[in-house]
């Protein structure tokens, strides 16, 4: 049977086309009550009193939760494993506001509507302190500590490799990132349940881990494990938004309070506001060139925004740390950086997790660097793309089959590099409105944790009297056809169809521990477990055939949900039957995965721009994505996977920038947070370099996350190809294009 | 106020206050949860809906506005168990990942087939520009309904 | 709270007359359901003008053309009577938000409304538009040069309706466009709402009006960009001229570096859209 490498809809396709898939905003408990968050108006003070008048006169309203009294243990919203170090500086509710939207109560009411209208009518008297806006702010001598514990995090140094002393050119170059917000079209949500009876808390979201969660929630109300079980539900998109633990504590608080169950969905300004957002960074890059073009070294420094709680700024931003040896291979990195609080929307996980910021700077600098030595862009980075076998010298792990210079090649010839540069020479010769300019770049990442987490998963697999597969593992599908992919891997290994694979996401109460999706370990680490598992089972089914039929089990073979051996063959579901009855035996099989292995995982990307110099309009003309993946399982869902990462860095490159006002308030608003829209949106062509060489199962890598990586770079690259800039604060919108035309076109008076 | 209309060809009756907003109408009231809420100010397209045959945001609608309309809502395109054809195509082409931009997206295509059976790929664009989707690059969409518009020629 | 949905101008007036100060009017819904969903205070009245037959049509009257408060933008995109001189009208109906907000958008919602970026305020100010209000049980007509009087404000007081809008007719060769440049192609906030009228004669401009919204608090009309294009046909050299006193006009009053930038560019593109008008094959000269 054919199944990898063949394109199938997502696992619940028919019922999201009609309407009938549930969300978790979407679930109808008996007796639910909803929930609306109140939260602080002001960046920086202290509640001193919260008047419900207002509230006590309208009707449906059930209760309110204040943070006037203690609710549960402060925590950390990055946490994700027990025993794992972070600052737990959030409590459920904060009398201590430290930032506009910072949560400071709930209300319960009858409907969701009227949870929302009450919150409106809190009113909240505070004793207001000075806020610090921005890093410099809290940097500053004299500056209040937002927590105790100061407003800079500890200063990272990370130096691998020596700077030899050499005859290197410099090329210094600033990269300014926007905050940016996932905009998930899901709001956060969360229904939670308590069963006074048996203590039972029961979460229903969609989060990226189920256990992590678990473990959060546990905690912060001290509850053992077992009576909480979170289960998650089908996500409406997250890219890393739905990762940290934001509206599940208030649930649970709600339900624990009532003591039932509760509904808690976001509205667009409290996703924009209250979860989280991408972090500022002001990162400083010098990069070191011989003269042929070999990188000697790169140092950057970054100054990361954490915002108002520390929650995984400090790990974020050492984790740019270890993405300088994903693509390229040279002796030297030093890398300083440092996490600064300040009252403004927390910072947190954003899909790459920090690689594609680092792409932006790194490329950013090679493109300048290629610039100075008069030498091609793509020329210069296939003089230093990282080689099959080549070290990744941070973690001292190979980067195996890595084939990023093979995405370069056959990049540089169907986007037909040369020709193109050649056309915009000539076109920009003219030198009329309209400037054209192309440029690559790289990204690379992971598959999973190893080596810097001891990563492990297990799966379970049984099969039924009909012959067909229930499966057991922790997924978190996104929505990019997770599930279907593990029915796939599950059916290409037993030779069945994937319809007769019947496999569920995260249930604490059910499914294995798995430290949830992240890392882009789920196809690459619970994946490869799957796929041994099901060899597992496999082979339990050989040896069943073998012990009742007495056929040697080596010579039995495969074909169509059954097994042969000359001209006798038995079907599953006749196996597992005689199993059952002949031997009392289950056929099922369990598989415990430790990964050992991170292959380099990589893609380069191609645009070709054009750039309206009268009115600082971006548009992108073309655009190619070549990505080394070892195998496309399912190649449809990995085409528009990378297709929207494209146009999710090509929106962050020219337009996305959460604002904060003089107030302190961040934009909550898609009215003013603007995104490419179908309008604009360009065909993206999609290639991929395919040799299965790895561990992955098929020998494939990760696609989720790396394809995101080089976007930004690529489209920021190309304008200031275009233009003959060096531009790199993104967004490079309208206003910047144009202000920096018009400080650097002295000559031209009128633009063009 | 008590409003009279129609949703999916049903008729209802139901009490409600004038300023509420259809999007709670379907969801709260009857129960109809596949119309879904990303935004709350007609920015992301979720909410679409038919009124009339026009394709508007259920979010951006109150009951005051809805006496004796027609309100058509994604599901209400299946037919005694049976996708329709919109749906159809829009699974086959791989058209849907995530799914919460879906239905509305379904419906912003209904509503242009409905009033121009052969789009142009520019008409297309223009009738879903204010349908958002985060997880694709809208290709597979535009796919789908150009085969929509394709198959409408037959 | 009391709902009232009139189906015409007779039973508004008498529901208002009645209707105490605590009211709020509905048309299309778009901007009312954002302003009012978490308002602090209960309303006591809310009035629907969406059904109010002499608010929803399109019709040519005596030496005007009328067009009823309650129409979509969707209902202006496409009438046969704003396909010729009028046209401006319709490309700014077009060009407003998305489809869904469109569909229900109405014109009489987007002037009371009077953002400074409002898509319908320059076209109805650069074809000389008058408003028609329901003021006190009777119709009164205004210019709507006098109608803004600062961001979202009109003189509207409470209680007043704007029932419709009076375009002159004009019987010579008169072409007009809208051009709107905003964040992004489709779906976006004007950043600049151009509207521009012309008389031509022979392939000569013999008069002009140009409106603008969205670069001050209130649409503007801009006299020396009229007198630049008059008497002349279109060539680059005019529209970079139009351009620059734009550019000015910006530097002088909001100070705006991005627009003031933008303004040729804007200039060049607006004046573009009238080139077939002139023979000019959609060249500039």
């Amino acid at each position: 049977m054919e199944i990898i490498g063949h394109s199938y809809p997502i696992h619940d396709a028919e019922e999201k086309a009609a309407g009938t898939a549930i969300y978790a905003g979407d679930m109808r408990l008996k007796g639910m009550v909803y929930a609306a968050l109140i939260r602080s108006t002001i960046p920086n003070g202290y509640v001193r009193d919260m008047d419900f008048s207002a509230v006590e006169q309208m009707h449906g309203i059930v209760g309110w939760l204040t943070c006037t009294e203690d609710c549960g243990e402060p925590f950390c919203r990055y946490r994700n494993v027990k025993g794992q170090i972070t600052a737990e500086q959030e409590n459920v509710w904060n009398r201590r506001v430290r930032f506009v939207g910072d949560r400071i109560g709930c209300i319960l009411a009858e409907s969701a509507e009227q949870a929302r209208i009450a919150a409106s009518r809190v009113e909240v008297i505070y004793d207001e302190y000075p806020p610090l806006l921005t890093p410099e702010d809290s940097i500053s001598n004299g500056a209040p500590r937002i927590h105790s514990d100061g407003n800079v995090s500890q200063e990272i140094t990370v130096e691998v490799g020596q700077l030899q002393d050499t005859e290197a050119i410099s090329v210094d170059t600033e990269t300014i990132l926007s905050r940016i917000n996932h905009v998930a079209l899901e709001p956060h949500v969360c229904t939670a349940d308590y069963n006074r009876h048996t203590g039972q808390l029961t979460i229903w979201s969609p989060n990226q881990s189920v256990h992590g969660l678990r473990t959060v929630i546990g905690d912060i109300f001290k509850l053992p494990y077992h009576k909480v079980r979170v289960i998650k539900t089908t996500m409406g998109g997250s890219f890393g938004g739905k990762q940290e633990w934001i509206v599940e504590p208030a649930a649970a608080a709600a339900a624990i309070y009532i003591r039932g169950p509760v509904q808690l969905a976001l509205s667009r300004e409290e996703v924009f506001q209250s979860t989280i957002c991408r972090a500022p960074m002001h990162l400083k890059a010098r990069g070191k060139y011989e003269n042929n073009g070999k990188i000697v070294s790169f140092q950057v420094d970054n100054t990361l925004d954490a915002g108002a709680y520390l929650g995984n700024s400090k790990d974020y931003c050492g984790a740019v740390a270890n993405k300088f040896f994903r693509c390229y291979k040279y002796p030297h990195m030093k890398y300083t950086a440092r996490a600064v609080l300040t009252n403004t929307p927390v910072s947190g996980a954003f899909r790459g997790w920090t690689s594609p910021e680092l792409a932006i700077c790194l490329e950013h600098n090679i493109n300048m660097a290629a610039r100075k030595l008069g030498v091609d862009p793509l020329a210069l980075r296939l003089i230093n793309v990282a080689l099959p076998g080549d070290m990744d010298i941070r973690i001292n792990e190979s980067l195996g089959e890595i084939r990023l210079k093979e995405c370069l090649e056959l990049g540089q010839k169907c986007f037909q590099w040369k020709r193109k540069k050649e056309d915009d020479t000539l076109f920009n010769k003219a030198e009329g409105r309209f400037r054209r300019g192309c440029a690559v770049a790289c990204g690379g990442h992971l598959n999973g944790y190893f080596p810097r987490v001891n990563d492990f998963t297990a799966i379970g697999m049984r099969i039924t009297e009909t012959g067909d597969v229930i499966a057991n593992a922790t997924l978190h599908d996104h929505g990019c056809g997770t599930v279907q992919l593990f029915r796939m891997i599950i059916a290409q290994t037993l030779d069945i169809l994937p319809e007769m694979i019947s496999i569920g996401e995260g249930d604490t109460a059910v499914t294995p521990f798995d430290y949830g999706c992240f890392s882009s370990r789920s196809t690459y680490v619970i994946g490869r477990a799957a796929q041994e598992c099901a060899l597992s089972l496999l082979n339990r089914l050989k040896l069943v055939v073998s012990r009742l039929y007495e056929v040697p089990e080596k010579e039995l073979v495969l074909s169509n949900g059954s097994l042969r051996f000359g001209d006798r063959s038995w079907t599953f579901s006749r196996i597992v039957q005689e199993s059952h009855s002949l031997l009392q035996e289950e056929i099922s099989a369990v598989f415990q995965h430790i990964n050992k292995t991170n292959p380099g995982v990589g893609g380069a990307h191609f645009a070709h721009v054009q750039v309206d110099t009268a009115l600082g309009d971006t548009k992108i003309l073309e655009y190619l994505a070549v990505h080394d993946i070892g195998i496309a399982i399912n190649p449809e869902m990995c085409r528009s996977q990378i297709q929207g990462a494209v146009l999710m860095g090509a929106s962050a490159a020219l337009k996305e920038h959460v604002t904060i006002d003089s107030k302190g308030a961040s934009l909550g608003s898609l009215k003013k947070y603007h995104m490419l829209n179908l309008s604009e949106a360009p065909e993206i062509e999609v290639r991929f370099i395919e040799d299965g060489c790895t561990d992955g199962p098929f020998g494939c890598k990760s696609i989720g996350e790396v394809c995101h990586v080089p976007p930004t770079a690529a489209i920021v690259g190309a304008v200031n190809e275009a233009l003959g800039s060096d531009m790199c604060q993104i967004p490079l919108t309208q206003d910047r294009i144009c202000s920096w035309l018009e400080k650097n076109r002295k000559d031209k008076p009128e633009c063009f | 106020m008590f409003l009279n209309f129609y949703v999916n060809g049903k008729q209802v009756g139901i009490n409600v206050a004038p300023d509420r907003r259809l999007i709670d109408i379907l969801r709260e009231d009857l129960e109809l949860t596949g119309t879904k809420e990303g935004c709350g100010e007609g920015e992301c397209g979720s909410c679409t809906v038919l009124i009339d045959g026009k394709a508007v945001h259920a979010c951006l609608t109150v009951a005051i506005q809805l006496e004796g309309s027609h309100v058509l809502t994604i599901e209400g395109l299946e037919h005694k168990g049976e996708l329709s054809k919109i749906q159809k195509v829009f699974i086959e082409e791989n058209a849907i990942q995530c799914g919460f931009c879906t239905p509305g997206m379904i419906m912003s295509a209904k509503a242009l087939l409905m009033n121009n059976p052969h789009p142009s790929e520019q008409d297309i664009r223009n009738a879903l520009a204010g349908n958002i989707c985060r997880c694709s690059g809208y290709s597979q969409i535009l796919k789908a309904v150009k085969k929509l518009a394709g198959e409408h020629m037959k | 709270m009391n709902a009232y949905k009139p189906l015409n101008l007779d039973e508004l007036k008498s529901i208002l007359l009645t209707a105490g100060d605590n009211i709020s009017f509905i048309a299309g819904g778009t901007d009312w359901v954002i302003n009012n969903r978490f308002r602090k205070k209960s309303l006591d009245c809310l009035i629907y003008l969406g059904q109010i037959a002499e608010m929803k049509i399109i019709e040519k009257r005596k030496g005007e053309l009328f067009i009823g408060a309650a129409c979509t933008m969707t209902d202006l995109a496409n009438h046969s009577l704003l396909n010729k001189e009028h046209l401006a009208i319709a490309e700014a109906a077009s060009s407003m938000g998305s489809k869904q907000i469109r569909n229900h958008a109405t014109i009489g919602g987007n002037i009371a409304n009077a953002s400074p970026a409002s898509d319908l305020s320059a076209p109805l100010m650069c074809l000389n538009a008058s408003v028609y209000i329901l003021q006190n049980s009777r119709i009164i007509k205004i210019p709507i040069d006098k109608f803004f009087v600062g961001a979202d404000k009109t003189l509207l007081n409470q209680k007043e309706v704007v029932i419709g809008f009076a375009l002159p007719e004009d019987s010579t060769a008169l072409y007009s466009h809208y051009y709107k440049l905003g964040f992004r192609k489709e779906v976006s906030v004007a950043r600049f709402g151009v509207a521009i009228a012309i008389k031509v004669n022979n392939s000569i401009v013999a008069d002009a009006r140009v409106a603008l919204s969205a670069i001050g608090p209130v649409p503007v009309r801009l006299p020396e960009i009229e007198n630049l294009l008059k008497h002349k046909s279109f060539s680059r050299q005019t529209a970079k001229e139009a351009g620059i006193i734009l550019r000015d006009y910006i530097k002088n009053t909001s100070g705006r570096e991005y627009k003031a930038w933008a303004s040729i560019g804007v200039m060049e593109d607006a004046l573009k859209m009238f080139l077939p008008a002139m023979n000019q094959n959609g060249e500039y000269l």
